[in-house]
């Protein structure tokens, strides 16, 4: 009699942990999932100040046609790239021409004295600002799943039900999104 | 920060050899002894308890003036730091209720206030806060317990609307795991908001009003807002806001003049984010 109440009490333990870790990987799977969504709200507004910038820049550095070229070109691809293995890339190249794109405005006086440029130029800065920052909270929540996963004994739960590791989202060096963030409460 | 932290410190020790030394401390320290065991043996005819009276009250004389040397040097220091700042020192404040913090607790009191006269920095207090909570122990034995914080009182402007009025943003404690986090919030009209980063809810605790628009509350901290909170806030930094006032508190008495710099500033980031933030909720909305 003692011993079935031994195997019912560690059935019944095993059924608790079960339960317990594999909820546990769905809340840390859905962290994950959220954190992405908030890097791709940030992308896209990223993607739509892109034209507006083109536009004005173009009214005034028109030796630059090759370079705005570039840039849709790359807003284009990084538009196209899905998940974080390929948006990483595609964005950062994207961040790079951007980059050498309001380098070369910084030469037009004109075009820097437009309020229009300006207030484009900033929302772009605070735009990159918070994708570095969702970089941060999103790579932050995938190690802490993969972490989850991974570890004995909740590994064997992730191999049973199918938890797959989660890419980080990484940047290339030079991005102006894997600078730093210059994180402010604002 | 090491060298402002030591600044208390220092004070404190010269201030404690200047009151040991005055003959009114040095006297009954190495006078009081004999005497005591001189009277004790004529009036009881033994010698012995008034003599280990006489030996204890040298303990007790040098920790009541290193309380005093203490208490001294951190009305110095905070005179110091709030008279750089543009503040007035009092002894006698009184902080209004109008945060949660500020009304927790059976008992409350303020020490050492800083505060700001003139228009600039209207509203604004700095002081040592503390809280009691008296409760009864399993025999009846009636039992207080203080909590001690150092607090940042602020006032928001404009404020006239409001899609965010209040919220409680307190630190999680290395001994405070989540499974509490459900029954705490359903002990109180508030519920817990859980934000998309998982450092942000392992170091603190975000309470909201049951009624409160989630999408509000995501809106104000924004991915950089949660990363700062995390890595560039003081330790132990939490904050509190309720329709116009701002509270935000770090634990402890905090004495040195880098930790009181860096509260102060926080709290001034976090007021004007919620400017923005009324700001652009207002011209959204309306």
């Amino acid at each position: 009699m003692t011993s079935l109440y031994i195997l019912i009490g560690a059935a019944v333990l095993i059924g608790v942990f079960l339960v317990l870790t594999y909820n546990g990987m769905i809340g840390a799977r859905n962290r994950v999932d959220e954190a992405w969504a908030g890097i791709d709200v940030q992308l896209r507004r990223r993607h739509d100040l892109i034209p507006n910038l083109v536009e004005t820049v173009k009214g005034y550095a028109t030796h630059e046609r090759e370079l705005m070229k570039q840039v849709t070109e790359a807003r284009t691809r990084a538009m196209g790239a899905q998940g974080p293995a390929r948006s990483g890339p595609a964005e950062s190249a994207l961040g790079a021409v951007l980059g050498r794109l309001m380098a070369v405005a910084e030469a037009y006086p004109q075009l820097r004295a437009n309020e229009n440029f300006l207030a484009l130029q900033q929302e772009i800065s605070n735009t990159e600002n918070q994708i570095a920052a969702s970089r941060r909270i999103y790579n932050g929540n995938v190690q802490s799943y993969n972490t989850k996963i991974q570890v004995f004994p909740n590994s064997v739960v992730a191999s049973t039900c199918s938890f797959e590791p989660r890419d980080y989202f990484e940047l290339e060096e030079g991005a102006p999104e894997r600078e730093p963030v210059a994180v402010s409460f604002g | 920060m090491g060298s402002s932290a030591s600044s208390f410190a220092v004070r404190r020790r010269a201030r404690l050899r200047e009151l040991m030394l005055r003959p009114v401390t040095l006297f009954p320290i190495v006078a009081l002894p004999v005497p005591l065991a001189i009277a004790g043996q004529a009036i009881t005819g033994r010698a012995g308890p008034a003599l280990a009276a006489g030996l204890l009250a040298p303990v007790g004389i040098t920790a009541w003036r290193m309380q005093q040397a203490t208490d001294q040097a951190e009305d110095a220091v905070m005179t110091e730091w709030g008279a750089s700042h543009g503040l007035t020192f009092t002894d006698d404040l009184e902080l209004p209720g109008d945060a949660p913090l500020l009304r927790a607790g059976d008992r409350r009191r303020a020490e050492n206030g800083l505060f700001a006269l003139g228009e600039v920095n209207e509203g604004l207090i700095v002081c040592h806060y503390i809280y009691t909570v008296e409760s009864r122990g399993s025999k009846g034995r009636r039992r207080s317990d203080d909590r001690t914080f150092t607090v940042c009182h602020l006032k928001v402007r404009g404020t006239g609307w409001s899609a965010l009025p209040r919220l409680r943003l307190h630190r999680r404690g290395s001994l405070d795991p989540h499974f509490g986090d459900r029954l705490q919030a359903a002990l109180t009209p508030e519920r817990l908001v859980q934000l998309e980063s998982v450092e942000f809810n392992d170091a603190y605790k975000l309470f909201v009003s049951d009624n409160q628009d989630e999408v509000a509350v995501r809106a104000f901290f924004t991915p950089a807002a949660a990363v700062w909170l995390v890595e560039q806030a003081p330790p132990g930094f939490m904050f509190e806001m309720e329709l116009n006032t701002l509270v935000a508190a770090l634990p402890g008495r905090v004495r040195d003049p880098g930790l009181l710099d860096a509260l102060l500033d926080s709290a001034r980031r976090v007021a004007n984010h919620i400017e923005q933030f009324h700001a652009y909720e207002e011209t959204t909305v309306r």
